[in-house]
């Protein structure tokens, strides 16, 4: 089987019937519309009102979301309160890449790396559950 | 967009995608309905409902700021739908290809010194199971493709008209091309056209997976 032939040749059907329905001119709507019993004016205004309850569904959870801007500020907090000395977390980082060979990292080249970079990568890792915090501190 | 907002923004804020929603017109209600309709055929969505909502969802989820698919403003509401749903059909082609994306950008290194080390970018390596797993859904997403293409071909058999339409478009040629090639009118195209995408439509009319 070649290698995504058969969902390219979907794709390009799909692609056939879109270029009708783009093409469609209001006549040739109203008359399918009737062959299939819908009254055309009515069913469009089913169609925005089911679109206008997707959009606010978004605007819902978002709004819920919004009620609870603390959560992840306090959840860093405690990861902060929790931080060894530099010096150790500098060292505890180093220990987890050798201790798991999968995890990378991408290069920055050369250039000296912050404090708050080494909080920030020692949170990082904290997080992906790849360093506990009080395996040696 | 509102006159008296930024005219200068690219993409739609919650209240252009509102805006648009009320202001869309009777034919261009029903073109993105009969686009979802034909557009489900071997797709994860069960109904044409599924497939319109889910898209205005992207586009609003990108409106507040969350990820999803943004409007461009100088696109028509229907036509940006359209193209939305067009991707969101085309399977989690989209997802699988972030998802492999976010990983190639974390590069391995070794022999890392003290402070000349690395930056923010990090990631657990993918595992060769991940990748098996991910060549499987390949798979089985080209097998289940394949059943649908093979399907489409086998209900338009009895419509040679449409079977030209349809093999003029899996060669890549153009409507001018296939009306020279087969020997069609305009008028005979337009039809076929019109009977292929209701034809679809009917077809996969209880659900895309069908």
């Amino acid at each position: 089987m070649t290698k995504r032939k058969y969902a390219t040749e979907l794709a390009a059907l799909r692609q056939l019937a879109l270029e009708d329905v783009v093409q469609a001119s209001e006549a040739d709507l109203r008359g399918q519309a009737q062959e299939e019993g819908v009254d055309f004016a009515e069913f469009a205004e089913t169609i925005r009102s089911s679109m206008r309850e997707a959009a606010a569904s978004v605007l819902r959870e978002q709004l819920a979301q919004d009620k609870t801007p603390l959560a992840p500020i306090r959840a860093s907090l405690r990861l902060a309160a929790k931080r060894p000395p530099l010096e150790r977390i500098k060292e505890a980082i180093r220990e987890v890449f050798v201790r798991e060979p999968k995890l990378r990292m991408a290069f920055r080249d050369g250039k000296q790396q912050s404090q708050s970079d080494w909080e920030s990568l020692y949170d990082d890792l904290v997080s992906l559950g790849a360093l506990t915090p009080d395996e040696r501190d | 967009m509102r006159a008296d907002e930024d005219t200068d923004r690219k993409y739609a804020t919650p209240p252009d995608v509102q805006a648009a929603i009320e202001q869309l017109g009777l034919s261009p209600a029903h073109k993105v309905y009969r686009a979802a309709r034909a557009l489900i055929g071997g797709s994860e969505y069960r109904d044409p409902w599924e497939l319109l909502n889910e898209a205005v969802k992207r586009c609003m989820q990108a409106a507040v700021g969350q990820q999803g698919r943004p409007w461009p403003l100088d696109v028509a509401f229907e036509a940006y739908l359209i193209q939305s749903m067009e991707g969101l059909a085309s399977d989690s082609r989209d997802s699988w290809y972030q998802r492999n994306h976010v990983e190639a950008e974390a590069l391995a290194i070794e022999g890392q010194s003290d402070d000349e080390v690395f930056g923010a970018v990090h990631s657990h390596a993918s595992s060769v199971e991940d990748t098996l797993i991910d060549a499987e859904q390949q798979r089985q997403r080209e097998c289940a493709a394949e059943a649908t293409v093979a399907k489409i071909k086998v209900h338009f058999a009895d419509k040679p008209a449409v079977t030209n339409l349809i093999d003029g478009k899996l060669a890549e040629l153009s409507a001018a091309e296939v009306r020279e090639m087969f020997d069609m009118t305009q008028t005979q195209y337009d039809s076929a056209h019109r009977a292929y995408r209701r034809g679809l439509e009917k077809l996969f009319a209880n659900g895309g997976k069908q």
